[in-house]
């Protein structure tokens, strides 16, 4: 059995955090209908979004770090690839957002 | 491996850096000018906050200001020129943190139209201006509704009411009058007095057979049914409308309960209501679970500015109207 090593825990909430962040932008754009689907999505999201964004900036930063540290630089480098990808997706949708709804 | 550090870090300062300059930065559209010579109206497009337009016809001049400058408080002005004489001026202000600020303007725009009235204006020009405001309305929604805070747009109705409301007066020969349409309280529409809003005598009865035919009719629907069959005028007002499904003084009773603070259902929850700041989640009745991440959440998204705020979103101004009217 694989033990779950730091870079295998980053990897997975990486990769959570991307899909989290891109079915939210999503269902932001095309709200279920159903009260109570709506209802459990705000219960849950208001609850995660904002630790997952701290999480998703965390794990950039030590990458980075581990990066220029030459440290399992390959390895590090898919979780830096990720959370770029995650903060410039949500940076682009938020610019999106404040210009085209306020 | 040194040149990818470097592109790396080179990189994340750029993203970093990008992210902070946006931050900061201003709208790009302020002091814009849009002009439509086309339409006899003329529109200043100032940043979001603010809106100003001019319509011309004839000798007739209107010139209307309205921003803001928190999102909170609202005030507009509307200054009608006759011959490049000004006639009058209509100030509005309001406030949306207030508990129940939407149920408070339908008295502030009686207080305005009565002052109004008292000017003796003649009822032609008041009668020529809410046709122009009415004629131009559309197309400044339609030019700024995308690109303007909602509220800001939406100050244009309070002046059209309360010059409405003045001709109403004047019809009747009676004191100003204007109660609040439920579609604004619903948030479904900007603000409109119930009597100066008007159905299609002949639409209305064939939406209703339509319906009936697919659907249980309750007995209220039968009764205007009923009504609309011997009703022989093109237009039913909404409050003619509206008064087979409850009756105006009960209405008037309901707001004024409303605005007399009537307690919460949710008063006795150890965690307060569900719509509360700090809730997770916006329901109604109690908080199933409240902490300081979903505290954050909530004071962030007092606006619900963006996607991070989840769908079903709702400001808080319009929260409090939507329990409101539960």
């Amino acid at each position: 059995m694989k033990t779950l090593t730091l870079y295998r825990l980053l990897l997975y909430v990486s990769l959570f955090s991307l899909a989290y962040f891109i079915y939210l932008v999503y269902i932001s754009y095309y709200p279920p209908t159903d009260g109570y689907v709506i209802h459990a999505i705000q219960f849950i999201g208001e609850l995660i979004t904002i630790p997952l964004l701290l999480v998703t900036v965390f794990n950039f930063i030590f990458s980075l770090y581990k990066i220029i540290k030459e440290i399992e630089v390959k390895k590090y480098l898919i979780v830096f690839i990720l959370n770029t990808a995650t903060i410039v997706f949500l940076g682009v949708v938020t610019y999106a957002d404040l210009n085209h709804r306020l | 491996m040194k040149n990818l550090k470097k592109i790396l870090v080179a990189s994340s300062l750029l993203l970093v850096g990008v992210l902070i300059a946006y931050a900061c930065s201003k709208d790009e559209t302020e002091n814009q000018k849009i002009e439509n010579s086309d339409s006899g109206y003329h529109m200043r497009s100032l940043d979001s906050n603010s809106l100003s337009f001019e319509i011309s016809d004839g000798l007739y001049k209107l010139i209307f200001t309205s921003n803001t400058k928190d999102k909170i408080s609202f005030s507009s002005e509307l200054t009608v020129f006759y011959d490049n004489d000004s006639l009058f001026t209509t100030h509005y202000a309001f406030k949306t943190d207030e508990e129940h600020w939407k149920l408070m303007q339908a008295p502030v725009i009686i207080e305005k139209s009565t002052i109004l009235k008292s000017k003796k204006i003649p009822e032609s020009i008041l009668s020529d201006v809410s046709t122009l405001l009415t004629d131009n309305i559309g197309h400044v929604f339609y030019e700024t509704m995308e690109s303007k805070n909602r509220l800001v747009v939406s100050s244009i109705n309070y002046h059209k009411s309360i010059i409405n409301s003045v001709l109403r007066a004047y019809a009747t020969d009676t004191d100003c009058g204007c109660t609040v349409h439920p579609e604004f309280l619903l948030d479904k529409t900007f603000f409109n007095c119930q009597e100066e809003h008007f159905y299609e005598t002949k639409l209305l009865m064939a939406i209703l057979d339509d319906y009936s035919k697919e659907n249980s009719v309750d007995a209220s629907t039968n009764k205007l049914m009923d009504f609309l069959k011997t009703y022989n005028k093109e237009t039913i007002r909404f409050d003619d409308y509206y008064s087979f499904y409850i009756s105006k003084n009960d209405f008037n009773l309901f707001v004024t309960n409303m605005l007399m603070g009537r307690p919460k259902d949710c008063r006795t929850c150890s965690l307060g209501c569900g719509s509360s700041h700090g809730c997770c989640g916006n329901y109604f009745g109690c908080c199933l679970n409240r902490n300081v991440i979903c505290y954050l959440h909530d004071k962030i998204c007092t606006h619900c500015a963006s996607w991070f705020c989840l769908p079903g979103c709702k400001p808080d101004n319009q929260r409090t109207s939507l329990i409101s009217i539960k």
